[in-house]
Order: C-alpha cells, then structure tokens, then sequence
C-alpha cells in the first residue's frame, strides 16, 4: 500500500538515511497525493520538538565533584577496619575523617575535623546526651542546631551537646516528630534501630519502637533519604505525604508473656523488607494525618485491629494491656482521643465491639 | 552525528589517559539530562534517576583507567545506565508508591515544547500522546532516536537488539503516528473520498450515455 511505502520512505528521510533514489520516490508519492505534503510536514515538526531541558547540570555536577573527591582521599591511604568498635557510632563518613586528619592536606575536610577527634583509640570525644519519655510524657526538646524534636511517650532520643563534623546524627528509639533546622551542609540523621533517616527537608516522623514489629518514617514538609542498616547501598527518598514502614527483624520482637524463659533469638539476618505507602488520614476528617496527631495531644487511629491499638494506648495511659483471649485483639477499630480517661477510652470502644474490662493498678485486663 | 561521536572521542582519551576533570566537566553536561531521561523511561522517578545515573558518571571517572579502550562512550554510559535502572526495578518491585494528593500518577516525563504554534498544539498533544501509549521498547527507541539522534546500530547496542528490531519499532511508531493523523483529519477525507466516488459514478455514466 502507497500509505505504508510514504511511511517508509518519511521514517528514513527523518532519520536521514535517505538515498536519492528513495528521496525520488518520496517526491513522486507526495505529488500523486497531496494530502501527505502535510502530513510530511507535521511528523517533520513533531521530530524536530525537541525537549526542553530544566536541569542545573552545574549544580549536580559539583555534587558529584565533592563526592569524587572525597573517594580520592580515601584512597590515599588503608582505611582502619572498625570491626569491634566499642561504641556504636559506626558511620559511613567515619573513614573519610580517620583518613582527613592522617594526610595534614590543606583541604577543609582535614581543618574541620583534626580538632574533633582522638584517633588513637577509636572513641569519640563529643559529649552525649540522652533524652527519655515515660509512658503518658511527651517532651519537646531543642537540638543545639535548633532543630525541635518532639518525643512521643516512652521515647529515648541520644544526641550529643554540640553537633560537629560533617553530619548532625542522633539516635532514636521509640517516635519521635523532628523540625529539622535546615543546614543543607550538615545532613541531619536520625539513627533508628535498623533505620537511618537522612533529613533532606525539614518536618517529619519516625517511629521505630523496637518491641514493635515495624518502623515508620512519615513525611511531612521537604524530602528525607532512609536507608536500612543491612541495606547500605539502597537509598529510599521520600517526598511529602509519603511513609515508609520498615519489618524490624522479626528475632527482637518476642513478647516476654507469649515466650517465657526464652531468650530472644538472633537467627538468620534476613534483609528488612520494606513498603512505602502514603500517610494515613483519618476517613472523616482529611486535615488530620494519623501518624502525626499525637503531637498536638489527640489520639488517632484508624481502622487498627485491638492489639496494634492497645500498644498504642499502652503508651498513651501509661498502663499494659493483657488480652485474657486472643478473640478480641482482632476487632478493628477508629477513633480520635483526646481528653478522655482510660475509662471512657474504653466504654468508647466497647460501643464498636462488646468487650469487658477491668482496670488493676498496673494493667488493664480485656475478655 | 558524526561531530558529536568525535567529540566523545577526543574527551574520553583526555578523561582516561589524562585525567582531565574538564574534559569529564564536558561530558557531564553533554549527556547528564538524556541520561536521566532515559533512565526515567524505566524508572519514572526523578530523584532516584538522577542517583543512579550519578552512579554511573561516578564509577565512570573511578575506573576511568581500565575503560579508556572503549570506543563509544555514549553507548557505554547508556548501557550502564540501563542496567543500574533494571536491577534497581528488580530491588524495589514489591514496593509500591502511593502518593496521597491528587492523581496516582508517577511523575510524567515532560516532553512537550511549550513554544508550539496555537493551531498545531492539540495535535502534537495528541501525537505525544500517542507516543505515550506505545509498548515501553518501542517508546524507548523512538524517544532514543528522535531525542538522542542516536543511530540504528547505537540504540540496538544499548538495548541488546537487532538494528533490524530496531528499525521496525521506529517504523512501527511511525506508523502510529501516521494513524492518529488520518484518524484526526478522518471527516474531510470521507467527505473528499465521497465525492470523488460520486464524481467517478457521474464521469462513468456520461461515458455511457
């Protein structure tokens, strides 16, 4: 068919590898059908639109300049092996510093950091400190850098008096919400159990309790990298209103009333599988993100069976939770608390699902 | 075509043989954007594109030494790039993204040129869009070709094919192309193919008066 030949001709001529016999032919079927001139025309045009190009070339470029750069000092010398370093401040950059200070290179990297640290004995000289939520406390605490961090209850957050070196790095264990103070040269990373966060912006969430089964990062504003401890090459980047979950290795998370007497085993490592997903709001009310109300002292959960829930308000009452039968930790349920007491907590939700209770001292017992 | 190949050429040797941060500096620019690009064509996520092609360029400086025999840096590097995205799809697979707001697409390549005559802009919408819609190869040799000026052979080489292959799927988007403006000019052409048949019924007949 003449339509399928013109197409032949027109795709060699566009790329141009057109021979003058073919370019002939071309002409002669144009002119028997007028009608191709134009369509000739508009393919050529839609070739010729060439993409607009938005990218700062020169900024990425410099970035991977500092990063070649940093390699090659590396290089320079036999990086130490840290395998039993005491304290568990293991960092990717660790080597570039050991390595800066050694050669006396008039780079900054060396004049930064040959202040910093005692090299023989491989300990770090900053001085740390350690902040620790009870059950029921929340506590808002300011980094030296300015960042505000927001401890949700039974929260331990390890961060030292003055940030220095290349990185601002903080442990955590348990929620915590994070403003990181924006210094785009000092990445700002939160140690979690298996997780790092790497601040890239500047509001977000980590939860990473490690008697639950699964660490959370919840974005709010900005952008933040994660990257899971067994994984170092993966880098995960998150942007606002998404959250990744994390499975902690399922070995620490035995719960002492299940298995009593057995120690905790550390099997296999297998590698953490992870999902991200986006955050949750809570269905009627679609200003109100889950993951984040407890900062502003409201209680939300949406559609959570009662066992994930009763964590949850483990740490909110600040008492434990014994289920007598296993029947009623599968019921799901969705709420907002704020003000109420443990009590009327309760009677709330034995509205959505019969159940009885009964408060002790130390425990709330359901059946 | 061929100035841009020489090009390559030259500044690899310096880069490889030399050293030439500069040189490096050059080729950077040159291929940095159709390396994403083309990297987005697999993986559909800025960030993590600009990573690995970062990668890329990275390790290409590092071993710069043991690969200054290669003869066609481009294709090396689009290779490289090419196989950085598909073990990275491999990685995250059973990750799924959702983002919350608006639409649950990922984050479109923008190919359109905004500086578009009025009168032609719906159709080159729809002939992107037809583009769009090819299987991802063949959407991927088109934009190599049309973007990148690459040749049959080139893009055969970076996607493991047959020049042949990849002569027939241009051929095949063309083809599409070609579709969608007769489909777009269908009513004129029907009414013209109409009347030329009633001018053909009335020609005949006179003959055979």
């Amino acid at each position: 068919m003449e339509n399928e030949r013109f197409i032949q001709l027109l795709t060699l001529k566009i790329v141009n590898e057109l021979t003058d016999a073919e370019r002939i032919e071309l002409k002669a079927i144009i002119d028997k059908n007028p009608q191709l001139r134009d369509r000739k025309d508009i393919l050529t045009q839609f070739w010729n639109k060439k993409r607009v190009s938005s990218r700062d070339n020169m900024a990425m470029f410099n970035k991977l300049l500092a990063q070649i750069e940093a390699d090659e000092l590396t290089k320079e010398l036999r990086p130490q092996q840290d395998s039993s370093s005491p304290v568990k401040l293991r960092r990717p950059y660790l080597k570039y510093w050991y390595s800066a200070a050694a050669i006396l290179l008039i780079s900054s990297l060396a004049f930064a950091f040959y202040h910093q640290f005692n090299f023989n004995n491989q300990t770090l000289s900053i001085q740390w400190l350690q902040k620790k939520t009870r059950p029921t406390f929340r506590e808002t605490i300011k980094l030296a850098d300015g960042t505000i961090v927001t401890l949700n209850s039974a929260s331990t957050l390890k961060y030292p008096r003055h940030f220095s070196g290349q990185t601002r790095e903080v442990y955590l264990n348990g929620e915590a919400y994070f403003d990181v103070h924006k210094d785009h040269h000092h990445p700002f990373i939160i140690h979690a159990n298996k997780m790092n966060v790497k601040v890239l912006g500047t509001a977000f969430n980590v939860k990473s309790y490690l008697n639950e089964p699964l660490s959370e990062t919840t974005l709010i504003r900005g952008s933040v990298e994660v990257t899971l401890n067994d994984r170092p090459s993966d880098r995960i980047i998150l942007k606002p209103s998404e959250k990744l979950i994390v499975r902690n290795n399922g070995s620490a998370v035995k719960h002492p009333e299940q298995e009593p007497g057995n120690l905790p085993q550390k099997s296999i490592s297998e590698p953490s599988n992870y999902a991200l997903t986006s955050l949750t709001h809570y269905p009627n009310n679609d200003r109100t993100i889950v993951e984040t109300s407890w900062v502003q002292n409201k209680l939300v959960f949406s559609d959570k069976n009662f066992e994930e829930l009763s964590a949850q308000l483990e740490r909110w009452y600040g008492i434990s939770f014994v289920f007598v039968n296993d029947q009623m930790k599968t019921e799901r349920f969705s709420g907002i608390f704020e003000k109420e007491s443990l009590s009327e907590a309760l009677d709330a939700l034995k509205i959505v699902a019969p159940f009885k209770y009964r408060i002790t001292k130390s425990k709330v017992y359901i059946y | 075509m061929k100035n841009k190949k020489e090009n390559f050429s030259e500044l690899w040797n310096l880069v490889s043989i030399h050293d030439d941060k500069k040189a490096f500096e050059s080729i950077f620019y040159l291929l940095n954007e159709p390396l994403i690009q083309f990297c987005m064509m697999y993986i559909h996520q800025t960030e993590a594109a600009e990573d690995i092609v970062s990668e890329v360029f990275f390790k290409c400086w590092t071993n710069r030494r043991s690969l200054s025999e290669i003869q066609s840096l481009d294709t090396y590097l689009f290779v490289a790039v090419k196989n950085q995205s598909l073990n990275y799809i491999k990685k995250f697979s059973h990750i799924h993204l959702v983002q919350i707001d608006d639409s649950n697409e990922f984050e479109l390549v923008n190919t359109y040129n905004p500086q578009e005559a009025l009168e032609n802009k719906e159709l080159m919408f729809k002939l992107q869009q037809a583009i769009d819609m090819l299987p991802q190869q063949c959407q991927i040799i088109f934009r190599l070709i049309k973007e990148e000026d690459l040749r049959y052979k080139e893009v055969a080489e970076i996607l493991n094919l047959s020049p042949k292959t990849v002569k027939n799927q241009l051929y095949r988007a063309m083809k599409k192309l070609n579709l969608v403006l007769t489909e777009h000019s269908v009513p004129a052409s029907k009414f013209n193919e109409a009347l030329l048949n009633l001018l053909f019924l009335f020609s005949f007949l006179k003959i055979f008066h």
